[in-house]
């Protein structure tokens, strides 16, 4: 397709102006740093051995990383991570989304008073939930002085599976609120008379949800979970104040593998896997909603 | 639903993604920044300043300033000892930079490879030969004899304990004196075994017997486990009582010897486990049990025996801490051969001074002579003060050091203690040693203490990462 | 009739239940924290069934974070331990008062960067027609799509080359970035919910179309341009990652930096933690008081009209 050349208008002149910096600014960043990411894989990049950094070494980097001792755990444990965190976080927030959208006194401060963990720093919400698990921690006294446990759980002392499920409680504490007020919110662009007819045919409160509410909300629903579980997969600082810089899911060992050993090329590794992931579930968004869809909502006047 | 994507799609969509990372990485590589560290740092290992030592003066005729590195443990005292130090020497500045010492490491390197100015470095026997085989640090043993000293460099040699001097060792060449010096030792309750008419087990057989007396007769937990995978000191007492049945890391080709069947590491491990799991005389609490809350116990008498670095019998028996205050003692480490894990944390010169030249030279040794010197006052000063434990012998000769050593250890201990600090080893830590340290800690035991891997299948995993490393 | 009234009242008891569950399992952690800074520290590690405020609450722990940096020693503390005084115990916090002040700088920079250059830019997409204008559109918006933490490790690598590192600069100009293309976004969409007539008839007067914007548009959209504002603002404030990667004097942590370190220590003592935590909590409570009162949450989720 021939691209039309000609002069631009006084228009476009503005237009142009007022683009331009925030694309510079943008493009500089991420087309610099994403072509650092890559060739930061593909060389040998230890900061202790500074002689042979730069060094080209193909694929090795993915190699090592793949083949790391602790990748299959990790990679299980993300994805169950990602899994249970999604599951649970969805259908709790489809179900606090009914309640918040209930007129009743006070319920503009319960929603006001739920969005307060999402809005703390993940960091800080993964500490307090690590200090209230310690056997002198809030959990136990609290269960002691209601009398619901004899004896003090050791919460942290066990298995690495079992600490997931903690974490899960902490991802769960911050992330249901941001979910079910968006749900909330999709639940009350429905349009009222499609309710009212409803209710007036006599449909029960079950059969409105399901008839007709649902068939609204089911894009918004699909959108959440798959950002919940991009939020889930690429989760860094809650698991890494929750375990006390650890461990993590595998976002802590592109860190771990950077700054802790000093590999600067198998973090490089790592985090392009990692990406490579996280295009995979992109692509099964595009599946659910396609693209032109997208394309629309954002273009057209 | 509106239109699917196509297959032709996708397959443009991954085309350009390779394509996108064939491109990405070849600009990358055109736009890569100026590497920092030149590429051609010809280190040799034995590099030496070749001018004719002329005598100068111990004061240097100038001021010379110094860059001091350290890790947080006392830091007011480190600085008042500076202090001191610079009124000794009005013409040395000594300005000290204390980073917290979970990430000392990882600082350290990044501050070497910037190439921040830093002349005089705390360092570590886990560090040692990553910094050296870097070219970041350089033997002591090289330059010492070239400049003025109070004492030279063959009298510290012959005083310092074995396991000292190994751990300042790398490729034949000691790199700094060891200003601290320590061994994970077994600490128990003396005053407990008397009144059951228990002697100090000699075994790990006979400690298990007597925490099962101890536990009839009401307390929980007599054997306290302080293994918090965040802190990198957490296994070296499960090492040292591995040590204590004779166990080794690796042979003198750096081999592991520890993932061989029944070896006395595993059957230490084991041990561990059993404790936790089947005869729960081991504290449960072990994942957040760090060396204060567990001396704290022992200071009130919740437990009986611990492992823990020695200084920590002098905090518990410091008057105040507890009701068992003054009852605690080091122990022979229980096992076979009795032996333990020594370590030692020296003063380096880094490369960066001895590029400085003669007189940045001349002030870091006489610094360190000074901090770190056997007859030298900061080492008195954190042995008498402190209860810290030293790297040479002859400071027990001294009497203001043995007994001050009496007091906070209990009488007769400066026997028992010079004893250990005989028997102690330490084995050359190659340079991924940290990196392995790491991985060990986290991902290992860990897991072998939850019961999510068995002991057996814990040493696998050590060698596979110790052979993966060594490897490249 | 009478059915009715019975299905009703359960439904209204349920509901405040559920309510009430919800908002002590929303606020619980966040109490626990300012209960825990105000808990002498020797209570706080007893056992769990012993009391917590056998002599009553101290202040002493945020005596110290506030005093600290006018020279206050940490000295009375039963727990601390007898002669040999860890610095470890309490590393660092004196510098607590200034870490909030960085994390509010950077933060605030970035709000306003976001603002003013995601006001403008979203502008001239919503309004204006330009060559390329779906390309850097869909160009912004996927830059957004791939993790930080690609953007991390070569980042850092060119900050300590270029010399940068440890400067509350780098980091704010990588949470500008990385907040950047939802700012842009989100504000095409808030544009469009303003009628037009209003700066179709400041251009008839005779505004240029910059001047249309600046005069007409901008003030207009104050209400969607605080939130975006405030949204950036809480992004940039809870950032972990790129703190982490760039900052290691202490003089620039971020809060969440900070957290993260209280985190990785063995020696610290809870109760500092605790007050370290119910001071980051304070700013961004008072935000989203103010994003609470001043906006209508449905009106800026419908602008999100699907």
């Amino acid at each position: 397709m021939p691209i039309k050349i000609r002069a631009l208008k006084p228009q476009e002149k503005t237009a142009l102006l007022m683009v331009l910096p925030a694309f510079f600014y943008i493009f500089v960043f991420t087309v610099y740093s994403y072509s650092q990411a890559f060739y930061l894989a593909f060389v040998k990049y230890k900061l202790v051995e500074p002689q042979t950094i730069g060094k080209f070494i193909g694929l090795t980097n993915f190699i090592d990383v793949i083949g790391a001792t602790y990748f299959k755990d990790t990679i299980y444990e993300t994805f169950i991570f990602t899994l249970m965190c999604t599951v649970i976080i969805v259908s709790l927030g489809i179900g606090v989304s009914i309640l918040l959208n209930e007129k009743f006194k006070g319920v503009g401060l319960v929603r006001f008073i739920i969005l307060i963990p999402w809005a703390i720093p993940p960091t800080a919400a993964g500490l307090i939930w690590r200090l209230m698990l310690y056997r002198s921690g809030w959990i136990n006294r609290f269960g002691m002085m209601l009398g619901i446990i004899k004896e003090p759980i050791e919460f942290l002392g066990a298995g690495r599976i079992y600490q997931l499920v903690y974490a899960l409680i902490a991802q769960m504490w911050q992330q249901l609120p941001f979910v079910s007020i968006l749900l909330m919110a999709a639940h009350q662009l429905i349009p009222k008379d499609l309710l009212d007819a409803a209710r007036v045919d006599g449909a029960s409160w079950i059969k409105r949800l399901r008839h007709v509410t649902f068939p609204y909300i089911r894009n918004v629903i699909a959108l959440v979970a798959i950002w919940e579980a991009i939020v889930a997969f690429t989760s860094y600082d809650i698991l890494y104040t929750f375990s006390g810089g650890v461990w993590g899911i595998i976002t802590y060992y592109a860190f771990a593998e950077g700054f802790s050993w000093m590999n600067l090329g198998h973090a490089a590794a790592l985090s392009v896997i990692i990406a490579i992931f996280i295009l995979i579930m992109i692509s099964i968004i595009l599946l659910i909603i396609p693209p032109k869809k997208i394309y629309e909502y954002s273009f057209v006047e | 639903m509106g239109e699917k994507v196509s297959r032709r799609d996708y397959l443009k969509v991954l085309g350009g993604t390779v394509g996108g990372l064939v491109v990405g990485a070849a600009i990358g590589y055109l736009a890569a920044p100026g590497k920092v560290v030149e590429k051609t740092v010809e280190r040799t290992v034995t590099q030496t300043i070749t001018a004719t030592p002329t005598v100068t003066p111990t004061t240097p005729a100038k001021k010379v300033h110094l860059d001091f590195t350290v890790w947080n443990y006392d830091v007011e005292k480190i600085k008042d000892n500076v202090s001191k130090f610079m009124k000794k020497y009005p013409n040395i500045e000594v300005s000290v930079y204390d980073f917290n010492w979970p990430d000392f490491p990882t600082t350290m390197v990044k501050r070497f490879t910037v190439g921040t100015p830093t002349d005089v470095t705390y360092n570590g026997e886990d560090w040692l030969a990553q910094w050296a085989s870097a070219g970041w640090v350089v033997p002591l043993e090289d330059l010492w004899d070239q400049y003025e000293v109070e004492h030279p460099w063959s009298f510290y040699i012959n005083d310092m304990v074995p396991y000292a001097k190994m751990a300042c060792t790398f490729e034949g060449k000691v790199y700094g004196l060891p200003y601290y010096s320590d061994i994970f030792t077994f600490i128990y309750n003396e005053r407990m075994l008397k009144e059951k008419g228990f002697k100090p087990p000699k075994d790990w057989d006979e400690v298990r017997e007597q925490c099962l007396e101890f536990k009839k007769d009401g307390i929980k937990y007599p054997y306290l486990l302080s293994f918090e995978p965040k802190d990198v000191f957490a296994w070296c007492n499960v090492l040292s009582s591995a040590y204590g049945r004779g166990a080794r890391l690796f042979d003198e080709k750096l081999n592991p010897v520890f993932d061989e069947p029944d070896s006395p590491f595993v059957e230490q491990l084991q041990w561990y486990v059993d404790g936790i799991h089947v005869d729960k005389i081991v504290d449960p609490e072990w994942s957040t049990m760090h060396e204060t809350i567990a001396s704290k116990k022992m200071s009130a008498g919740e437990a009986v025996f611990c492992g823990l670095c020695k200084y920590n019998t002098a905090a518990m028996n410091t008057p105040g801490s507890g009701p068992e205050a003054g009852n605690l003692r080091v122990g022979l480490m229980p096992g076979k051969t009795h032996e333990a894990y020594g370590f030692a944390k020296m003063y380096n010169i880094t490369k960066m001074c001895v590029n400085r030249g003669r007189d940045a030279v001349q002030a870091a040794i006489t610094f360190i002579e000074y901090f770190g010197g056997s007859r030298g006052p900061v080492l008195k000063r954190w042995a008498v003060e402190n209860g810290l434990g030293f790297g040479f012998d002859s400071p027990w000769e001294d009497p203001d050091i043995k007994n001050a050593m009496e007091k906070l250890y209990g009488p007769g201990s400066a026997e028992i203690i010079r004893q250990q600090a005989k028997l102690a080893i330490c084995e050359p830590h190659p340079v991924w040693f940290g990196e392995w340290n790491d991985y060990v800690r986290k991902e290992c035991l860990a897991k072998v203490f939850t019961k999510e891997i068995t002991p057996k299948e814990c040493v696998k995993l050590m060698a596979e990462k110790w052979n993966a490393l060594r490897k490249g | 009739m009478r059915n009715q009234k019975i299905i009703n009242m359960t439904r209204i008891v349920i509901i405040y239940l559920f309510s009430a569950i919800l908002v002590f399992f929303a606020l619980f952690p966040i109490i626990t924290c300012y209960i825990g800074s105000i808990t002498p520290e020797t209570e706080i590690r007893s056992e769990p069934h012993k009391p917590i405020w056998v002599k009553g609450p101290t202040f002493y722990y945020y005596e110290y974070i506030f005093g600290a940096p006018f020279g206050m020693q940490f000295t009375t503390d039963p727990y601390l331990r007898y002669e040999a005084v860890r610095a470890l115990v309490f590393t660092n916090v004196n510098y607590t008062l200034q870490i909030l002040l960085n994390s509010f700088i950077v933060a605030a920079g970035v709000a306003f960067l976001n603002v003013l250059i995601g006001g403008i830019t979203a502008y001239a997409f919503t309004r204006l027609r330009f060559p390329g204008s779906t390309g850097v559109f869909t160009f912004i918006l996927l830059s957004r799509l791939l993790p930080p933490i690609i953007i991390a490790v070569p980042y850092y690598a060119i900050c300590y080359s270029l010399g940068i590192t440890n400067t509350l600069l780098s980091l704010l100009l990588v949470h500008g970035v990385i907040t950047l293309p939802f700012t842009i976004w989100y504000l095409t969409l808030y544009y469009r919910t303003i009628p037009v007539e209003i700066e179709e008839s400041a251009l008839v007067d005779g505004c240029s179309y910059f001047q249309a914007f600046r005069k007409v548009a901008f003030p207009t959209a104050s209400s969607g341009l605080m939130a975006a504002g405030l949204f950036s603002f809480m992004l940039s404030y809870n950032d972990l990652l790129f703190a982490q990667f760039l900052e290691e004097k202490v003089e620039v942590t971020t809060i969440p930096l900070f957290i993260a370190f209280l985190s990785t220590q063995t020696d610290l003592y809870f109760a500092i933690m605790y007050a370290v935590l119910s001071l980051t909590f304070i700013p961004v409570i008072l935000m989203l008081i103010v994003l609470w009162k001043k906006l209508n949450i449905t009106e800026l989720v419908g602008a999100l009209k699907m």
